[in-house]
């Protein structure tokens, strides 16, 4: 292996260890499985990492020289790595199986790793109501149909997108919460969703963000007008549509159709969206303060729950002599579709149409998993909310945080280069040198070899908002121009 | 619709069984090989409710049993399946960690809608050798305050000690007692009388180890 470069970057991590999703010790050398405070994980002195991914219980490490890291949780060959005795698979250690590649994405127990001239590997497994779908997949493995240029990779829980430079989206994965956002042939088909299929959408994809179980795209429309799509489960009302109902296929959210959204991120049951001027919208599951607004709303939610109770009630016995006719209906599109539309989710706390969070500075990255978010203001403070359990938010305790909370000071005023959320742990990479900037992949390295394999040019276009579009493409990982210079993150 | 039971029950009580997908509820609830069990399904909820009778020392008791029927992966199961329930089983697979670590949001979501009910954390397949989850790991349902129980549903392997531990609370009796077994499935697979002790003594273990030091002072 080769030494990339010595620095005084720090990797560190914080809440629920018990899964073995990190090595974390006390001052005993005892073995700490719940841990409040930012821990500095060892042995990575050596390695110049750009950029890390979180997926449920493990994590990927992407170093300037192309290589792929892992650590973790190793349940079911999760990690893409041979087991090896002795060897603490929460240490982070090499993927050997792997070429060099300048993307990384984690889902709930499965990774993507590409190169963006034309390669997807995958490795670990897809999970459904019962389980595993199919073999699990223990180390990287191609995905041969895949053969033109990538703009971006994303992982939800158990889906993945890919959006091609011909601006196209392929999805595959679990297609029982709808999230693979197309017809699956028959409900049977569980294997065949696992290979990488277009969605239909004829509009130009220009961006792609995802939830855990539900997706966006941000598509060019006429007039030279953006406009944003979503689709999968939808119980909670994280689709922003203003209703509950789980999409097959792509809606248009109408709420934003004037605003310049520029990311978009989910946990389960919940959406943060960031629009070009720094502001977040909020939209889906608030019990646990997912949405940032406050626990004052829950309240006027609750009551506004119990006058619809009401009123459906009375109209219940009205519509007792039609239902027969509904759910004949209904059952042309699924049993599972027409269970979740005919019930009610748990609890009255969830907003169905999209809401600005209001009394926070402008923010330039969010960071979204399972029930709690992370963002990034562009005065670099970094705050939380949501869901505390397991210690995830860095309040150091497992309250609920129903607003943004402003913790800037976990992290000791180092450079937070890149964040990265698991279900129930975060994994952070620092600096302590304020100027550093990460290195960028080299572009030699990431060549494909492979006569075989065919580049495909990006397509030009004219549009100014497409090229500014392909200079956001890595914004999943950007926090702003000073932390990472634009030049770093073109890599074709 | 339900045909009616023979037996006259001194009470009858909902038990509703969450958890992830796949962690063996349904063939943990479908072990009982009694005349009693009946099963039916509710489409609309997804649930399939099976009705067992356990003839205990205050006389039989019916636990109506709500298993989900596949519905959980949909982001959680509905209000429905939990109202009205008197106690529940939140199960995990100890082969599969992911399962464990979603236990504290069944906790939440069973909690908010039946509080204060009898509840028992319970780790299916431990007669696997390739268990994950160990017995040190398993500390929620300290925190929370439930109790818990190692099971295996396919050695049978302490199958009734959930059931026996919330009809005791159901009772308020802790002296309550089964005057009838069980009529179970044979064991599909035998277990290791030194495995089971084995894994008995790490449950002790486990159980008197202080829990993670709460001290720490707050985030300002």
């Amino acid at each position: 292996m080769q030494s990339e470069q010595l620095s005084e970057q720090k990797l560190y991590a914080w809440g629920s260890a018990e899964c073995d999703q990190f090595l974390a010790k006390d001052e005993d050398d005892e073995e700490v499985y719940e841990v409040k405070r930012p821990y500095q994980i060892q042995t990575l002195n050596n390695l110049s990492i750009t950029q890390v991914a979180c997926g449920g219980m493990h994590a990927l490490l992407l170093t300037s020289q192309g290589k792929v890291y892992s650590f973790g949780c190793d349940d079911k060959g999760m990690l893409g790595r041979p087991k090896i005795e002795e060897q603490d698979a929460r240490v982070p250690a090499l993927i050997i199986d792997l070429p060099p590649v300048d993307m990384i994405a984690c889902g709930s127990s499965h990774s993507i790793a590409a190169n963006s001239n034309g390669l997807v590997y995958f490795w670990g497994f897809y999970a459904n109501t019962h389980g595993p779908i199919g073999e699990p997949v223990q180390k990287p493995k191609k995905m041969d149909n895949i053969t033109e240029g990538i703009k971006k990779i994303l992982c939800g829980q158990n889906h993945t997108m890919v959006l091609l430079e011909s601006q196209k989206l392929l999805t595959w994965g679990d297609a029982e919460t709808l999230v693979i956002g197309r017809k699956s042939e028959t409900r049977r088909s569980i294997i065949q969703n696992l290979n990488p299929q277009p969605i239909k959408m004829k509009k130009p994809i220009l961006n792609i963000f995802t939830g855990a179980s539900h997706a966006f795209v941000k598509v060019q429309m006429k007039d030279n007008k953006v406009g944003i799509y979503g689709w999968g489960l939808n119980n909670y009302g994280q689709l922003g549509i203003s209703n509950q109902e789980n999409q097959q296929l792509p809606v248009f959210v109408e709420f934003f159709n004037n605003i310049d959204v520029i990311d978009m991120v989910g946990g389960e049951h919940h959406t943060i969206a960031l629009d070009s001027e720094g502001n977040l919208y909020s939209f889906g599951r608030h019990d646990d303060g997912q949405l940032g607004l406050g626990e004052e709303i829950n309240q006027k939610l609750k009551e506004q729950a119990q006058k619809q109770l009401e009123e459906e009630m009375q109209s219940q016995k009205l519509n007792e002599g039609n239902k027969k006719k509904i759910s004949k209906k209904n059952k042309q599109q699924g049993e599972l579709f027409e269970i979740q539309k005919s019930d009610k989710v748990i609890g009255y706390e969830f907003i169905t149409a999209p809401q600005m969070i209001q009394d926070i500075p402008k923010m330039q990255s969010i960071y979204s998993s399972m029930h709690f978010n992370f963002a990034i203001s562009q005065q670099s403070q970094i705050f939380s909310w949501g869901n505390g359990q397991s210690f995830v938010l860095g309040t150091r305790n497992e309250n609920s945080q129903f607003k943004p909370k402003d913790i800037t000071t976990i992290l000791k005023n180092e450079k937070l280069l890149y964040i990265s959320l698991g279900a129930s742990h975060v994994i952070a990479y620092t600096s302590t040198d304020l100027n550093y900037n990460t290195q960028k992949i080299d572009e030699s390295i990431i060549k494909i070899q492979d006569q075989n394999t065919k580049y495909k040019k990006p397509r030009k276009s004219n549009s100014r908002d497409i090229s500014k579009e392909s200079s956001m493409k890595r914004s999943v990982q950007k926090f702003d121009d000073s932390l990472i210079p634009v030049k770093d993150l073109k890599i074709d | 619709m339900a045909q009616q039971q023979q037996v006259q029950v001194a009470a009858e009580f909902k038990l509703v069984v969450v958890g992830d997908g796949a962690v063996g509820k349904t063939t943990f609830v479908k072990r009982h090989l009694t005349g009693e069990f009946e099963k039916k399904y509710l489409a609309t909820q997804g649930v399939e409710v099976s009705q067992v009778i356990f003839y205990t020392t205050h006389g039989p008791i019916r636990l109506v049993i709500w298993d989900t029927a596949g519905q959980e992966k949909l982001g959680g199961l509905r209000e429905g399946y939990y109202i009205g329930a008197n106690c529940a089983i939140i199960m995990f697979d100890v082969t599969s960690r992911i399962s464990y670590k979603n236990v504290p949001k069944w906790h939440k979501d069973l909690t908010r809608i039946c509080e204060n009910i009898p509840i028992v954390l319970v780790g299916n397949k431990v007669d696997s050798k390739d268990r994950k989850v160990k017995a040190r790991q398993i500390t929620f349902h300290r925190k929370v305050n439930i109790q818990y129980y190692d099971v295996s549903a396919k050695s049978n392997y302490q199958y009734e000690k959930p059931f026996l531990y919330l009809l005791r609370r159901l009772a308020n009796d802790t002296n309550l007692a089964l005057v009838q077994a069980m009529a179970l499935l044979p064991p599909e697979i035998p277990i290791d009388p030194e495995y089971a002790a084995q894994i008995e003594k790490e449950r002790q273990n486990a159980e008197n180890q202080p829990l993670p030091d709460e001290e720490d002072d707050e985030f300002k």
